[in-house]
């Protein structure tokens, strides 16, 4: 109290009451909870501790608990990606199986499962855009978000909109909700919104974790495969289009919009063009990198064209969009 | 006087010279020994749980910043080789990777509980506000330590993170070139993010987790409200 002189309000009452039956049938902090403290950090340290050795042995070692392996033994990220199904031609995967034997001179480990995650993946190269955006799992719920606000006129709403509303109410919460109650069971509409929230976060990190590999694309016919869009769009290492889009049935829901049905929105080459380039130019707020510099002129016009046929396919055999 | 007597005086005598020049033992004891209320559970141990793994985050941290390589071109190297070449360079790597994992699962635990428990009502607000803002920069830390393998996933996951970043309004593009350290994606973004993970936010979080500290001691615990054998919990304090 700044003012002694000021009378105190119920709430202020109801404090000291507390902190004087505190101080009068309270237990000691220290030993009493130090020591259950303590006891809850070193189960923490320990769950932590066991997670990294499952990691290690698992993505190093290629064993459950066998962390004996170090240096040219531990498995490269190129090893691990066969492991974790990453690199799944053939021919590949038996020469990376063969290049372990000959540096490790051990047999390739073919029961090796990676259910925590890799050491590392291969090494960042900006400049060819292999690109496979996946974030760490905590944010999964926000990668989520992108999905569901994929339509251009909503994506600033889940890019920026929703996260800032969501911190702005958890900073305000004290200030909303004013009542002195704290049973849970007496405040119906808090513990409703806390038990909403958590389904809805759990559900969309796991929706966000399932946006999985690259299937085979359906529903084009022979003239739009035959375009050289197609195989930009799909099979192109640089472009990765599938890691966040659909086409057909094939490729991620998210975070951006299925294309199946792009030509319907009627957009036009050029518009396609300009936000191959750069997305934010056509879609304020687009999550999408550009494009320009990554793909030559002739081939985000040939992404453009064959994006302009998807629903649309008897374009496929216009001249204005094959040639 | 036996030679224990003359040990605890000088340790008496030591202990008041410290006091007298610094006043930190009188802070421990307004720490340490005060009285919590009876009505707490296991869950009231989420607090002090993170504390130990924010620590285990500033220790493992540290060693791997005498052996991590801030470039774009020894970054990632650097990475596999504490991975894989030094002596225990994999149980460092790992513990600060999961330790970041289990750190989240942790914050969201406790703000729950915290939530249940009414802990942000009159006088706690500014606690609660703090506990918020602490968990915004534990992402935020979770964001730019990401990058910091320099693998393709964490890069491109970094780009499409910064580019939405970079679509907010007013202060977008600025905070675009902030955090990319240029016009570019160039290995540029590896210093700045180095930085922010390393010195800004962690400064940041480590002010912050003290004024969380000194508040909830300063306030005292909230108890769980369904013990209602604890006095602390007295009904005049709900209604």
């Amino acid at each position: 109290m700044t003012d002694p002189s000021k009378p105190l309000n119920d709430r202020q009452r109801a404090f000291l009451r507390y902190k004087q039956a505190t101080k009068e049938h309270g237990r000691p902090f220290f030993p009493h909870e130090t020591f259950t403290d303590t006891v809850v950090g070193v189960v923490v340290v320990g769950i932590i501790l066991t997670l990294t050795v499952a990691w290690y042995s698992m993505a190093g070692c290629g064993q459950l608990w066998d962390i004996s392996c170090s240096g040219d033994q531990v498995l490269t990220a190129h090893e691990q990606a066969v492991i974790t199904g990453e690199i799944d031609d053939e021919a590949e995967i038996s020469k990376v199986k063969a290049g372990f034997t000959e540096r490790t001179g051990r047999e390739f480990p073919e029961d090796a499962r990676i259910v925590l995650e890799p050491l590392y993946e291969e090494k960042a190269d900006p400049a060819t855009t292999k690109y496979h955006p996946r974030p760490e799992w905590y944010f999964y719920f926000l990668f989520y978000l992108l999905v569901i606000f994929s339509s251009p006129s909503l994506v600033l709403m889940g890019t920026i909109g929703v996260p800032t509303l969501m911190l702005v109410l958890l900073l305000a919460w004290p200030f909303l909700d004013r009542s002195r109650e704290r049973r849970p069971s007496r405040r119906p509409l808090a513990m409703t919104a806390m038990v909403v929230t958590a389904v809805v976060l759990l559900s969309f990190t796991w929706l966000g974790a399932q946006s999985g590999k690259v299937g085979g694309v359906e529903g084009l016919t022979d003239e739009q495969v035959a375009m050289p869009g197609y195989e930009l769009v799909v099979n192109d290492s640089r472009g990765q289009c599938l890691a966040c889009h659909m086409v057909g049935g094939a490729g991620n829901s998210g975070p951006g919009p299925d294309l199946s049905e792009e030509a319907l929105l009627n957009r036009g080459i050029e518009w396609q063009i300009e936000h191959l380039k750069q997305p934010t130019s056509q879609i304020p707020g687009s999550g999408m990198p550009a494009y320009e510099g990554v793909f030559s002129e002739e081939e985000i016009e040939a992404v453009a064209k064959f994006l302009e046929t998807l629903g649309m396919p008897e374009r496929a055999t216009d001249p204005e969009y094959a040639s | 006087m036996g030679i224990t007597q003359q040990a605890r005086n000088a340790a008496v005598d030591v202990a008041d010279g410290i006091e007298d020049r610094t006043g930190l033992i009188g802070y421990h004891r307004w720490f340490l020994f005060r009285n919590v209320p009876r009505g707490i559970s296991i869950w009231h141990s989420l607090g002090f749980a993170l504390l130990v793994v924010f620590v285990l985050q500033a220790i493992t941290g540290a060693i791997l910043a005498m052996y991590y390589q801030p470039a774009a071109n020894t970054a990632y190297e650097s990475i596999v080789a504490i991975t894989t070449q030094y002596d225990w360079g994999w149980v460092v790597r790992g513990m600060h990777k999961w330790g970041a994992s289990v750190m989240i699962v942790l914050l969201f635990l406790h703000m729950a509980a915290s939530f249940v428990m009414g802990a942000y009502r009159y006088p706690r607000e500014l606690t609660w506000i703090t506990g918020v803002l602490i968990f915004a920069l534990m992402m935020g830390m979770g964001f730019t330590g990401y990058l910091l393998v320099w693998d393709n996933r964490a890069f491109w996951a970094t780009v499409v993170g910064i580019n939405i970043n970079g679509t907010a309004p007013f202060l977008g593009p600025y905070i675009l070139d902030f955090l990319r350290g240029g016009p570019e994606y160039t290995g540029q973004i590896i210093a700045r993010f180095y930085a922010i993970h390393m010195l800004h936010i962690p400064g940041a979080l480590a002010a912050l987790i003290g004024l969380h500290i000194y508040l909830v001691t300063r306030l005292g615990v909230t108890p769980a409200p369904w013990k209602t054998d604890d006095p602390a919990n007295h009904p005049e304090a709900w209604s």
